[in-house]
């Protein structure tokens, strides 16, 4: 079982003072503590070709300015706002080059219609097909909450809206999720 | 398999924090207890573990990472630039600022105050009748401009700044003080005359 949010923050805040410290093996354990985590999000955003980069500039990013952290959110939760923001600042970027990448939602149930090949469980696949048709706030608090086990105000600070939105969010989603399993059934 | 939603909302707002790991101890007892008995909510927490498979964790190459982050840097660094007014140069300024117009306006305040002092304890004189402008003698003056004057009082008053004095200008301003020493400022009866005998009058006007 994994640890309840005081004590991950508590162990969060030890390494970062270890690392500032001068420990620099403190910083492989931060970042081993929430590489996953945040790789995942940044594939289930649509951006499975820049996960690695993406992952890399976000702790880079956020080991420079660690004195801005205030540590009145977890320590993971800020990760993942600098991974959004890096996220926002790429496609408007792509935008402004013309690679336009917006992931519609037909778009994205197109992009994995490849990888589902490979997916050998039926009903992974049907799963997968059911969370690229929500829209893509639903989808981002959706996976939040199921894959990392995020406090709704932790996932409000990430997505950048409000606590009882993103509960409201997360029981639409599985509830489009059921239905639409329910019609394939 | 149709599914349905457990009427227990609080209950599957913790289903996904029980899937990933994330619930407490209490919390995930209670989970389990309630699994036991819930049909839906079993097979909600199945949905959600398939998620978790389609959404695997991604393997990333973590030395890759920790070899670009800088070490750290030692003392307080502040890397937000302050507001302009809390800025310490600004802060200096001000500061100094406020010290020379203080400074200047205790200079000026006290250059007033022997002719002001003065003037305070000729006006119960005034009131008493013994004289309308206290008589002045000179202490001492070499320079012009330069006078240090003693009222009818026994007070001494100044003409100019006492950087502007001479030392025998100074030793007789300092004699002078020193005789004043046993002197109270202000005699507490010539002041304290007019307001008694307004008070002891006051009701003979009302009788007239």
């Amino acid at each position: 079982m994994a640890l309840a949010g005081n004590d991950e923050r508590a162990v969060d805040s030890a390494l970062i003072a270890r690392w500032k410290a001068g420990d620099q093996s403190a910083a492989t354990a931060i970042v081993e503590r929430h590489v996953s985590a945040l790789a995942r999000f940044a594939a289930s955003s649509g951006e499975r070709e820049q996960v690695d980069e993406l992952v890399q500039d976000t702790f880079v990013r956020a080991f420079n300015s660690i004195d801005t952290f205030r540590a009145d959110s977890a320590f993971r939760t800020w990760l993942f706002t600098i991974l959004k923001r890096l996220i926002l600042d790429r496609r408007r970027a792509e935008r402004r080059q013309g690679n336009v990448v917006e992931l519609e939602e037909t778009h994205a149930v197109q992009a994995y219609d490849a990888l589902d090949a490979l997916v050998a469980d039926e009903t992974a696949r049907r799963v997968r097909k059911a969370v690229e048709t929500l829209s893509p706030l639903q989808r981002e608090v959706f996976l939040l909450r199921v894959t990392d086990g995020m406090a709704y105000s932790d996932i409000a600070a990430v997505v950048g809206s409000t606590e009882g939105s993103c509960r409201v969010h997360y029981h639409n989603a599985m509830r489009a999720i059921k239905e639409l399993l329910n019609d394939d059934a | 398999m149709t599914m349905h939603d457990c009427p227990d909302g609080a209950m599957r707002d913790l289903l996904p924090l029980y899937v990933s790991g994330a619930l407490g101890t209490p919390d995930h007892t209670r989970v389990e207890a309630h699994l036991t008995g819930c049909a839906d909510c079993v097979a909600e927490v199945e949905l959600l573990r398939a998620v978790n498979l389609v959404y695997p964790a991604q393997a990333i190459n973590v030395a890759n990472i920790t070899a670009k982050i800088a070490a750290p840097r030692r003392g307080p660094v502040r890397t937000t630039r302050l507001p302009f007014h809390r800025q310490p140069l600004w802060r200096a300024a001000a500061s100094v600022t406020l010290f020379i117009v203080g400074t200047a306006t205790v200079l000026v305040v006290n250059n007033r105050a022997p002719a002001d002092s003065a003037t305070a304890v000729a006006q119960p004189a005034a009131v008493d009748g013994a004289s309308q402008t206290p008589a002045e003698t000179t202490v001492a003056s070499n320079t012009p401009g330069t006078v240090v004057r003693r009222t009818s009082n026994g007070l001494l008053s100044l003409g100019a700044e006492l950087s502007d004095l001479t030392d025998a200008q100074l030793q007789t301003l300092l004699g002078s003080l020193e005789g004043l020493d046993s002197r109270p400022q202000a005699d507490p009866t010539t002041i304290a005359t007019p307001i008694m005998q307004e008070r002891t009058q006051a009701p003979g006007r009302s009788n007239q």
